[in-house]
């Protein structure tokens, strides 16, 4: 008895030292980037960094706002990730109710080409489409991105949704059209309902990636004021300088709407990285 | 399974407007650049030279660097990610008090963009003023030139990767963990088996399947970096860090050979089909069965 009580204490420590280690491993590059975004240059280029900023300063928010428009970068963003999430997720509920209640000619196709188009690295597009949208005078718009956001993610969505829909018992919908609903009807009043939780972490997952991606902004975007706010932060890095204070306060302001996002989609997060491989 | 009717085509059709124009299409003309040589650039015209881009790829010393530096890698990566998810993932199987906010805590890197991640890393790998040297130092270990040295590099942007993507690896471990049913360790306990052989011979193998998606996830994922090269040490130094990525990248918008990028792009593309053929017929099938 005194032996199993000793090691259970053992394994209690061994197990919160593990857990603050994790903690501190996960917050610290975070909180270094908070910490620095507070500092003056020199405060920042010092033989004894302080993990505390001693002479607190708003100067690198003020100058990465009123000097560099860092609203407008962050407005870009938004823009592009909020319009190809309302698109994909519009066009991916509908094809996936299609694909998931009906039998038709070509569905197999299509199915291939979602679960081929979800493995395709972003790169296998980035060089038709830019010479698509360079055709289509496209380039350097935020159509452009849009487009792009809207092709890779529409995939993923139809894929994720296929999962939610096949949950649903397809006799809910067959009592309502038995009862003289159209189709359109008993998807719009009966199944999307249902799915919400689906669409919900579609729309999550689209807006997180279009918010993220990296190499279409580079490659589609040349404008300053039009670039999205990964871009505009990694041209802050020059030869010959890096702008390390505005750059923090960038790199903290960019990472904002994700902290809302972790704070309510654990749940869904787990089919949603999974596309629904598993279930959370 | 409900009978075909109208519907169902009108359901599909913007579907099948986008995949056309923005992936059918594309992948179409990525295939048929590859037997071309073009530069957008100088506005040439496509000239037909057959597999010529292929050959003259393969004995690009340049492509075979980023090819190993890609499958380093995503080797040393994807194993550290998948090797600390478990981990993580036993740490936090328990719930405790606050445990809800905790894992969130824990998964919020895989969010963030990473650029952002990039370039906090760049700040703490600084040699001179970065915070990680400092600590170093302090303990009286010597400073590591991070991102400067060839030898460490990589490296150092491995750490990066495993830092943004454990939490994955851990989530969708943990959520699987949490399915195992309690009783299964109670009667392995009751016949004397210890937490070692419980792990060993009751909690591997039921997490096996979940590792293996994880794996393969990963491995998709990482084989395309770029923007992490990209903020931290732009490819170099010298190639230590160039990726197929990061090589197509450079050859096909700062030197604009759209024919012979296209050819590299197709070989990363068939590389990862190849590697994703189970996985595709297991999902394929599915879905279907339904």
């Amino acid at each position: 008895m005194h032996v199993e009580l000793k090691s259970f204490s053992l394994n209690r420590l061994l197990r919160w030292t593990g857990i603050g280690f994790v903690i501190l491993w996960t917050i610290f590059p975070i909180y270094w980037m908070l910490n620095n975004s507070f500092k003056k240059r020199v405060d920042i280029f010092t033989e004894q960094p302080s993990l505390l900023p001693f002479n607190p300063t708003l100067a690198n928010y003020s100058q990465l706002i009123i000097e560099m428009d860092f609203l407008v970068t962050l407005k870009n963003s938004l823009i592009v990730a909020a319009i190809s999430t309302i698109i994909v997720v519009a066009i991916a509920s509908l094809s996936a109710y299609s694909l998931s209640r009906y039998n038709f000619k070509g569905k197999k196709l299509i199915l291939l080409w979602v679960i081929l188009t979800r493995i395709f690295p972003p790169i296998t597009f980035v060089i038709p489409l830019y010479s698509l949208m360079g055709s289509a005078g496209l380039l350097n718009t935020q159509v452009a991105l849009i487009l792009a956001y809207v092709a890779f993610n529409l995939p993923f969505g139809i894929w994720l949704l296929i999962n939610f829909f096949n949950d649903i018992p397809m006799e809910l919908e067959e009592s309502a059209t038995v009862d003289g609903a159209s189709p359109f009807q008993a998807y719009r009043k009966i199944v999307l309902p249902l799915v919400a939780p689906g669409i919900g972490a579609t729309a999550i997952f689209t807006f997180i990636t279009a918010w993220n991606e990296f190499l279409y902004g580079l490659i589609f975007v040349q404008s300053q004021e039009l670039m999205t706010a990964p871009v505009t932060l990694s041209g802050m890095i020059t030869e010959y300088l890096v702008l390390w204070g505005p750059m923090s306060a960038g790199g903290i302001l960019s990472l904002l709407p994700m902290l809302i996002f972790v704070l309510f989609m654990q749940k869904t997060m787990v089919s949603g990285l999974t596309g629904g491989a598993v279930k959370g | 399974m409900q009978r075909t009717n109208k519907m169902t085509y009108i359901f599909l059709i913007p579907t099948i407007i986008v995949f056309l124009v923005l992936t059918v299409y594309p992948l179409l003309y990525v295939i048929t650049a590859s037997f071309f040589s073009m530069n957008y650039l100088q506005g040439t015209e496509w000239k037909f030279v057959g597999f010529q881009g292929y050959q003259e790829l393969f004995q690009d010393s340049l492509f075979w660097v980023a090819f190993k530096n890609t499958i380093i890698f995503v080797v040393i990566a994807v194993s550290l990610e998948v090797f600390f998810g478990l981990m993580f993932a036993i740490l936090f199987q328990k719930n405790f008090k606050g445990s809800a906010i905790i894992r969130s805590i824990v998964l919020l890197p895989m969010l963030l963009p990473p650029i952002t991640v990039a370039l906090t890393w760049k700040m703490m790998y600084e040699y001179d003023y970065g915070i990680i040297n400092y600590f170093l130092t302090l303990v009286g270990l010597p400073a590591i030139e991070w991102l400067s040295s060839a030898d460490w590099a990589l490296f150092s942007i491995v750490i990066t990767d495993v830092w943004q993507w454990t939490p994955f690896a851990f989530l969708i471990i943990l959520a699987s963990l949490q399915t195992i049913p309690k009783d299964l360790y109670e009667s392995a306990a009751v016949n004397g088996a210890s937490g070692f052989q419980a792990f060993r011979y009751i909690t591997l193998p039921l997490l096996k399947p979940v590792i293996l998606l994880v794996l393969f996830l990963r491995t998709i994922d990482t084989f395309q970096i770029f923007d992490k090269m990209y903020v931290l040490t732009g490819g170099g130094p010298g190639n230590a860090t160039e990726t197929l990525t990061f090589y197509i990248y450079r050859q096909g918008f700062r030197y604009f050979e759209t024919g012979y990028a296209t050819a590299a792009t197709l070989v990363v593309v068939i590389i990862i089909v190849i590697l994703s053929i189970g996985y595709i017929k297991s999902v394929y099938k599915s879905a279907y069965s339904r």
